[in-house]
């Protein structure tokens, strides 16, 4: 594809009668059969899907009290499963399966808010940064240069200590520190395409920046917004289960996947093994999905660079 | 400075949950925490170039310099990370100079995959499964470092020297963080370096096949690691956290984790910024160290 014609297909107006339409559907089963080769792309797909359903439709089937442990207070805490408790329950009596649930719905929550907060704040960061140049790149990048000094997770520390840990808070806090790469990255992309011919058409007759920015920028970053985006979901339960992990995140009797592992960290020197590796195999599966699919995302976006020559 | 411009916020966060008013109101005066944002902000400023960290205010602390409390734990993080750095440079030099050698043999995939399970696993999860493998299962190495003794610059470095069995686990679990990173790209900089047009000119000279790797290759494909070994300070600082909160190591990490469950800003302000102080630091080192691996950097301005 030359230039004009992806003028074309970004513009919404103009006629672009020369331009062949067909081509924006056919590039996306392009794209889709590059990443249905993927094998592993797939399989993680399915996995996410299947870890979302039991997350949020889970506790419709199967039903446990998840916000007052007084429930099964008559019981056992740390029983080991049997037909009652699939999963048995764990050091505050609460049952481990539906536990599971909600920490699966807290951490997948989280984490894909964090990311979009993050991936928002990162683009929008970039863009100006790249697209405006001169004192307020400078400005804007060395900010970016002083926070990518301190290692992210003592940042996170630092703000839970001063905002407090609600649902709300750990996904700003999560996002507040997940948006550097993509601001460099969408710094880079407007950089480039700014001086392009295109671009500076829309300057020359009198679009504003914008314009430029969201309409020509914006839609040639897509590939990396969205491949990055990906990375970032991971990257935020990630963060989260870090948090979690130390004490630090959601406050009792809500829970999350890290929160689990800390309060069972004990119980593996008592050999309770179903309060500890069930939740560590679910959440390990859902990172390594989502840095598979990234993978796998990336790759179909490179037939577009091909496409575009 | 980061850390200070969020000291004002501080005071509230604390003391917002603490007995009556005017007792707060009382030890928001005593703490300076009255006075306004930017006198406050200045009031930090001034303290922290003369050295002075504040003291903690945390429940079980309070009243205690700052300086002292974290003082004792910089060279534990210290001694620990750059030990784990060490293996992990001498795990994944070798280990990724060979694969290049053997570009796609079952050797080099076995490796790379290994190497991508070892790389996607965090932390926490590789000490969990250490421990409960190796500690719990059969008891080869203690799940907790109990003798930490050691203070002064080199105290926890003979700590580590004296009884390595109960240091193992936590180093392999920050190698773990590393190892992966470093393995890919010492591989794929050998793989390039091989291609060079002064390899061929090395080959074509009758120089023999390991002085033209280790001579001409491996000295040139060290470069880009030792930039990346300033990269990945954050990280491996950040894993250290939770390394030595997982083994109860009172290095910098746990340091925080306990200010942060005492409400301690202070103490959790002078620690980011001395972590973050200490990655600076790292860094510029790893840039000394370019200019010393690659000569073609100069320091200065002139060219």
């Amino acid at each position: 594809m030359t230039d004009n014609q992806i003028i074309g297909n970004i513009e919404e107006t103009g006629n672009t009668s020369t331009t062949p339409i067909a081509t924006t559907p056919s590039l996306f089963l392009q794209m889709l059969k590059v990443f249905a080769q993927n094998k592993l792309a797939v399989i993680s797909l399915v996995v996410l899907v299947l870890i979302t359903l039991f997350s949020f439709l889970g506790p419709l089937v199967y039903h446990t009290n998840q916000s007052n442990s007084s429930a099964y207070l008559g019981q056992i805490c740390d029983q080991a499963p049997s037909s009652a408790h699939i999963l048995g329950t764990d050091s505050t009596c609460f049952d481990m399966l539906g536990r599971l649930m909600v920490g699966g719905q807290n951490s997948l929550e989280v984490g894909f808010f964090a990311a979009l907060f993050a991936m928002t704040f990162g683009v929008a960061y970039g863009l100006i940064s790249g697209y405006l140049g001169g004192w307020i790149d400078s400005l804007l990048m060395r900010i970016l240069d002083v926070l990518l000094s301190v290692p992210g997770l003592f940042i996170l520390i630092a703000l839970i200590t001063l905002f407090g840990r609600s649902k709300v808070l750990l996904i700003v806090v999560l996002g507040l520190t997940g948006w550097y790469g993509i601001a460099r990255l969408l710094r880079a992309e407007a950089i480039s395409l700014r001086e392009r011919e295109y671009a500076q058409a829309v300057k020359a007759m009198g679009g504003r920046p914008r314009r430029v920015m969201y309409k020509h920028i914006l839609p040639n970053a897509i590939s990396s917004i969205v491949t990055n985006g990906t990375f970032a979901i991971g990257d935020s339960i990630l963060g989260l289960a870090s948090l979690g992990f130390l004490g630090l995140g959601l406050t009792f009797p809500a829970t999350d996947w890290g929160t689990i592992l800390n309060t069972s960290q004990n119980s593996l020197l008592l050999g309770y093994w179903w309060e500890v590796f069930p939740v560590a195999i679910m959440f390990l599966l859902v990172v390594v999905s989502f840095n598979y699919i990234g993978d796998a995302l990336r790759d179909a976006f490179e037939v577009r660079l091909r496409e575009r020559g | 400075m980061l850390p200070a411009l969020f000291h004002s916020d501080v005071a509230r966060a604390i003391l917002g949950n603490k007995a009556t008013r005017s007792e707060v109101a009382a030890l928001n005066h005593k703490l300076g925490y009255d006075n306004s944002l930017l006198v406050q902000y200045w009031h930090y400023l001034v303290h922290l170039f003369q050295g002075n960290l504040g003291i903690s205010v945390g429940k079980n602390s309070f009243g205690v310099p700052v300086s002292g409390i974290i003082a004792s734990g910089v060279w534990r993080t210290v001694w620990l990370a750059t030990t784990s750095l060490i293996f992990a440079l001498a795990i994944s030099i070798p280990l990724g100079l060979v694969q290049a050698l053997r570009r796609n043999s079952k050797f080099d995939y076995t490796v790379t995959g290994l190497v991508f399970v070892v790389y996607s696993t965090p932390a926490f999860l590789l000490g969990i499964l250490l421990i409960s493998v190796l500690s719990i299962h059969w008891s080869v190495f203690p799940p907790v470092v109990t003798n930490a003794a050691g203070t002064g610059i080199f105290g926890p470095l003979l700590d580590i020297l004296r009884q390595p069995r109960e240091f193992i686990l936590p180093i392999v679990v920050l190698t773990g963080l590393t190892v992966g990173g470093f393995t890919r790209y010492m591989r794929s900089s050998v793989l390039d370096s091989l291609v060079q047009d002064y390899v061929r000119t090395a080959r074509a000279k009758g120089a023999s096949n390991s002085r033209v790797l280790f001579r001409h290759s491996l000295r040139n494909a060290l470069i880009p690691i030792v930039t990346i070994l300033g990269l990945t300070l954050p990280g491996l600082f950040g894993g250290a956290l939770i390394t030595e909160t997982l083994f109860n190591y009172p290095g910098m990490g746990l340091i925080t984790v306990q200010a942060v469950q005492n409400n301690d800003v202070n103490t959790v302000m002078a620690a980011t910024l001395l972590i973050a102080l200490m990655t600076i630091t790292g860094n510029l080192l790893a840039d000394l160290g370019l200019s010393f691996v690659d000569p073609r950097v100069r320091l200065g301005g002139k060219s």
